[in-house]
């Protein structure tokens, strides 16, 4: 499937882009520092840009080792509890989450937000997001895309292993496979769980 | 959903998980029950209405007798409700039967390893078939352990027996949501807690003053430079997909 979405460039992008195009040299480095030393970061404010986003369902076959010891966590975790978060912490597997919960029929929230996706989205992005329902993110066609994945996982009791390319991005193509778990207490409780592997 | 069962590699000897016993999700046992009872209720019509209908319950009913044991008091209220309706043969019906015995016998040892206490060691009181609704678990576990009783000596009907069951059931299913319900609370708070936390977009003056210090510069330098490079460090990072 291929959704689009308008994704606000990264700073960093701009910074690729400042070092290779004609801008770099009518910037010098003593007007940049003048400029971050009086509050601005000289850069022009980021516009929204047009991306895809394609999500391509993979076989398990395919999953990698690690991918396999997170089945097995899950399976050793059929109730979302204590016992699946020190699962986590001892597998190391963690810092590659994704978990978002909900309650009485609410959105889905964040709860913790893993390394993979800071890097990408940033630590601003997710000290702002912990505790808010994902569709709410400025990001919101690239989570309207995400969530029918998220809702497959939790509602039809089985993993589920994608592959996505999210293009159209000032910068190359970002590439990344997940793996999405969930789990339901009926409509009191419901938690997704994604493992992202870059 | 999730039935909490495993998909493969059923393990009828093994210790029964309360919380997955009162699990009120589908199964592929449910869903088959239930439309099993659908074609019942509202069966098909035309000049092979009987061939169809004769066909889809033997099917459902083959698919039901793969899925035994049984692993949830759902399933086992439904089996119990197919067999006192008549609706599966007479070898399916003994077959479901014994899955919904299996199932009691399972509970009852998961509640003597919890500590609940064994049977043995306290025979039902006769009068705890008519004591009022159960609350806790001991009250709930001493009405089943009533009603195993009396199916033994066949001594009460089955009118008697399911709305004790069914109440026995309930009073344990609302505990044990309760109590999944806390358990998926505090894994949801720990998750969070665990959550790195990112460099504070907004420094405290002490830190401001020992940076100041440290540098050699203006308090009011040190914050915009401390404002930059956290703007910097918060930032999406490259690298990431190339």
């Amino acid at each position: 499937m291929t959704d689009a979405l308008p994704i606000t460039p990264s700073l960093t992008a701009s910074l690729i882009k400042d070092r290779t195009g004609r801008e770099r040299r009518s910037w010098p480095l003593a007007r940049g520092l003048v400029s971050i030393l009086r509050g601005r970061r000289g850069d022009p404010p980021p516009q929204p840009s047009e991306a895809h986003v394609d999500i391509h369902r993979q076989p398990f076959r395919s999953a990698l080792d690690w991918h396999q010891d997170m089945v097995a966590v899950w399976k050793r975790n059929p109730i979302f509890g204590p016992g699946l978060h020190d699962d986590l912490k001892s597998a190391g597997l963690l810092p590659r989450c994704v978990i978002l919960t909900s309650r009485d029929g609410g959105p889905l929230r964040f709860r913790y937000i893993g390394e993979p996706t800071r890097r990408v989205f940033g630590d601003r992005w997710a000290d702002q997001n912990i505790g808010k329902p994902h569709l709410e993110d400025v990001h919101s066609a690239y989570a309207q895309a995400i969530d029918a994945q998220y809702r497959e996982a939790v509602e039809g009791g089985e993993p589920v292993y994608n592959h996505l390319v999210i293009t159209g991005l000032p910068r190359p193509p970002v590439h990344y496979r997940h793996l999405l778990f969930g789990w339901s207490l009926g409509h009191r409780r419901q938690a997704l769980l994604a493992l992202i592997d870059s | 959903m999730r039935s909490g069962r495993p998909s493969i590699g059923r393990k009828p000897d093994a210790a029964l998980d309360l919380n997955a016993a009162f699990d009120r999700r589908d199964t592929l046992f449910t869903r088959a029950a239930e439309q099993m009872s659908d074609i019942v209720a509202n069966p098909p019509s035309g000049p092979y209405a009987f061939e169809l209908l004769n066909g889809g319950i033997r099917e459902l009913s083959s698919l039901m007798i793969r899925q035994l044991p049984l692993t949830t008091a759902r399933e086992a209220r439904l089996a119990h409700a197919l067999c006192q309706e008549g609706i599966v043969e007479d070898s399916k019906a003994l077959a479901l039967g014994e899955g919904v015995a299996l199932f009691l016998d399972r509970l009852q040892s998961a509640a003597d390893h919890v500590g609940i206490g064994p049977a043995a060691d306290h025979p039902p009181v006769p009068g705890a078939m008519a004591a009022p609704p159960a609350q806790g678990l001991d009250g709930v576990l001493a009405k089943l352990r009533a009603c195993r009783s009396a199916m033994a000596d066949q001594g009460n009907g089955p009118d008697t027996l399911a709305p004790l069951l069914d109440e026995a059931v309930a009073a344990l299913e609302r505990m044990a949501l309760r109590e999944a319900v806390a358990r998926f609370d505090s894994a949801a708070d720990a998750f969070e807690a665990a959550m790195p936390k990112a460099l504070p977009s907004k420094p405290t003056e002490r830190m401001l003053a020992a940076g100041a210090k440290a540098g050699s510069v203006a308090l009011d330098a040190a914050r915009r430079i401390y404002q930059a490079m956290a703007s910097e460090f918060l930032s999406p990072r490259k690298g990431i997909g190339e």
